[in-house]
């Protein structure tokens, strides 16, 4: 099946974030099934149109990522610094994608936020993408409030 | 020559990557301050002499785009150049912070090498 553009404007957004700014190399998760994260982030965004972003990371994935981030031992980490880096890797993802399939227009991304909890069922997400980072899941997802034309701008990125 | 930085940015652990990334990128860094908006850094300019200040757009009390207007309107801090570092690579965005008095502009992600290139660009250091 192909690929919708919005997916793959979140999977080279998730590649683009932590390879260039985490140092470190995503592997595919193969036919894992999709799983609920134990830290998890959301950013609520205006733009054309409005919707939301999650990231939700297994704490392994967590960990090594904010190590990389921070050049820090993962078992020194405090929970706060974990929730720290795993809001602004949402935050850097989240621009990301809407630099690639809104770059045009502009938006204005809210402060992100740890999500307590699970979270509660929603209306199917427009698009996402899991990945193993660290040997923990990696998931992003967008949900956009109305549909994007298709025919994402390449020179965006 | 070594130089002074300060960099503005609400995030903790945003300010520590940056500082990070500069060191690592071999950037002669001398001093390196911090603000966590941009109140506390032109809080801390009438303090400390800086050569470029890095600014993150989204921060409270006062953000980047305040920022840029209040020290394009001081005599004195107007000839610091101020380079923004930002999620946002829409067209749009970028020319609105240049027109505000950026001198540069970082997009996120970005690795060690742009972000040097992109200080000693706006310092005039000479190229290697």
């Amino acid at each position: 099946m192909t690929e919708s553009p919005i997916t793959t404007a979140l999977a080279e957004s998730v590649h683009e974030v932590l390879e260039k700014m985490f140092f470190v190399d995503l592997m595919d998760p193969g036919a894992a099934e999709e799983r609920t994260g134990d830290i998890a982030a959301e950013v609520i965004f205006d733009g054309d149109p409005p919707g939301t972003f999650r990231l939700d990371l297994e704490r392994a994935a967590a960990k090594s990522a904010a190590a990389d981030f921070l050049g820090e031992d993962p078992e020194e980490l405090t929970t706060e610094q974990l929730n720290e880096v795993v809001c602004e890797l949402a935050n850097m993802v989240c621009g990301s994608v809407l630099s690639r399939i809104e770059s045009s227009a502009t938006f204005r991304l809210a402060k992100p936020r740890i999500t307590p909890g699970e979270c509660p069922p929603q209306a199917p997400a427009t698009a996402s993408f899991q990945a193993l980072v660290g040997g923990g899941m990696l998931r992003a997802e967008i949900r956009m409030e109305r549909t994007v034309c298709p025919g994402i701008d390449e020179s965006a990125s | 020559m070594a130089y002074r930085v300060l960099i503005a940015d609400d995030s903790p652990v945003m300010r520590s990557f940056v500082r990070r990334v500069i060191e690592l990128s071999g950037f002669e860094l001398s001093e390196c301050f911090e603000a966590s908006n941009g109140e506390e850094a032109l809080e801390m300019l009438r303090a400390e002499w800086v050569d470029a200040i890095l600014t993150d757009i989204n921060m409270p009390v006062v953000d980047g785009e305040e920022l840029l207007r209040r020290l394009a309107a001081d005599d004195v801090l107007k000839s610091i150049p101020a380079i923004v570092i930002s999620t946002d690579a829409t067209r749009n965005r970028i020319d609105r912070l240049m027109a505000l008095g950026a001198r540069g502009y970082v997009t996120k992600p970005f690795v060690p090498e742009t972000l040097r290139a992109e200080l000693e660009r706006t310092l005039g250091v000479p190229c290697d």
